[in-house]
């Protein structure tokens, strides 16, 4: 464990204080030892400066700012990461908790939010327009309703997710 | 006595691309499996931000729409990766933790659901592959389509993670392979095979991101000479389909290459016609293709 404790201390400077107390980070980092097996995620292969070890250990985990950084909304649950992790860690787990934190400190990105408010307040992640009405009569399909949209706008309030988001009157009804 | 089905088809396909919802129902019941009458089921939620961003919500909201499918006494069909993705993972965190299901369902009492676990979700291919199986799948192909050099593209939300997917080996997928060679068509293997669309990049603001996404994609199939990408996920779909035809001008070195969402091509090798299948409204078409699909000489 000389190496992992290694990896422990080198981690622990780059990572504000408050950072590692928040996600429980004293029990996760020990254990990576950037074996680089997480490379597997495929987000590497095209988005410029992004890979797990980097974006996990050093990126997200050590920046100043690990709240608003824009690689963190670019793990897109894939799993990959977890399934090669010769230590069962979980990259996409901590990625998730640190997800959820941006986005209570209003730090995600604005797409995020919107398909957010878009769930929670029609109950659908895409706007239904005149032209899914046509389509979808034309097909011999039933219209759509938005008769769920209420219990999921209350589902949304009592757990928290409209926390952060502003509901417009005219949308709650 | 075997459960109905119910179909989940998600929000991208009822909103966008209902035809895929028309197809499921006209040709699931024709391979044995019975689809129940439409209930309202509402987003899954989406597994990727909404679930980064509020885990529990994400949670309580996909167990009511499990609890819709338990008080039909149904199991669920998933038209989508995102929606089974969403579905698998909350499914087995309930049946699997009795203080997080009691937890949850204090929350689904405020809307009078109440949620015991019995649904049983799985992925569109998932059903066909394990109900069905792939001799009684060919015993309904009356006109195999073995003009087509297929690519698979499973997906990255229904291959992970695979303990709960329990769909096919995440790292070496086969399965949408096996079921395109029942329908004829020409598996071509190929290197890339498990790379993400990149579609939800977009929405973390990394446009270029996704781009690169698409481009190493279609670049990987034409490598390997296959003629077409075949899918069985509507945001896929809409990356390569949509993303193909916004992005043309940096996608210089691709070949235009049609994406067909499986259900298309099952229908058209069980002789459906082509007019029903919806392929002339893809944003990238193959001429040759659809003379195929029509039945002429091309």
């Amino acid at each position: 464990m000389i190496i992992a404790s290694g990896v422990f201390f080198v981690t622990i400077i780059k990572t504000p204080t408050s950072i590692v107390k928040q996600f429980n980070l004293e029990k996760f980092l020990p254990y990576c030892l950037k074996c680089s097996n997480c490379q597997i995620c495929p987000v590497t292969d095209f988005s410029e400066d992004y890979t797990p070890t980097e974006s996990f250990v050093y990126d997200i985990i050590s920046s100043e700012d690990p709240l608003g950084n824009v690689n963190l909304w670019k793990c897109v649950s894939c799993h990959y990461c977890q399934d090669v992790c010769p230590f069962g860690l979980s990259p996409h787990n901590l990625f998730m908790e640190i997800k959820a934190a941006s986005y209570s400190e209003g730090k995600s990105p604005s797409a995020v939010t919107s398909l957010i408010k878009s769930i929670v307040t029609t109950g659908r992640g895409f706007g239904v327009s005149t032209r899914t009405d046509k389509m979808r009569e034309k097909l011999g399909l039933s219209p759509l309703t938005s008769n769920g949209a209420k219990d999921v706008l209350k589902l949304s309030e009592i757990t928290g997710a409209t926390k952060h988001i502003i509901i417009e009157k005219e949308e709650e009804q | 006595m075997t459960k109905p089905n119910l179909l989940f088809t998600g929000c991208l396909i009822e909103v966008n691309y209902p035809y895929l919802e028309k197809l499921a129902n006209d040709l699931l019941p024709k391979i044995g499996l019975g689809i129940s009458d439409r209930i309202e089921f509402m987003c899954c939620p989406e597994p990727i931000s909404f679930r980064g961003a509020t885990d529990y919500s994400w949670l309580v909201l996909a167990a009511r729409n499990l609890c819709l499918a338990e008080q039909k006494g149904a199991n669920i069909i998933s038209l989508c990766n995102g929606c089974e993705n969403t579905l698998a993972q909350a499914n087995i965190m309930l049946q699997n933790d009795p203080e997080l299901l009691e937890k949850v369902n204090r929350d689904l009492a405020e809307i009078g659901f109440n949620y015991k676990g019995t649904v049983k979700t799985r992925h569109f291919l998932q059903a066909i592959y394990e109900e069905v199986g792939l001799e009684k799948l060919k015993s309904f192909v009356t006109r195999p389509l073995s003009f087509l050099k297929g690519a698979s593209h499973a997906g990255c939300h229904l291959l992970n993670p695979a303990d709960i997917l329990k769909f096919d080996d995440p790292l070496d997928p086969v399965v949408l392979d096996e079921l395109m060679d029942a329908l004829g068509i020409e598996v071509i293997d190929y290197e890339g095979k498990t790379l993400c669309c990149g579609v939800s990049l977009a929405t973390a603001d990394d446009r270029e991101g996704s781009i690169n996404a698409l481009k190493t994609k279609l670049l990987a199939t034409q490598k390997y000479d296959a003629d077409c990408l075949i899918v069985g996920c509507p945001f896929c779909f809409k990356q390569y389909d949509v993303g193909q035809r916004l992005n043309r001008k940096r996608l210089d070195e691709v070949e235009p290459t049609p994406v067909y969402y499986y259900l298309q091509l099952l229908g058209l090798a069980m002789g459906l016609p082509f007019e029903e299948t919806s392929i002339s409204t893809h944003k990238i078409k193959s001429q040759a293709h659809m003379a195929l699909f029509k039945g002429e000489e091309a």
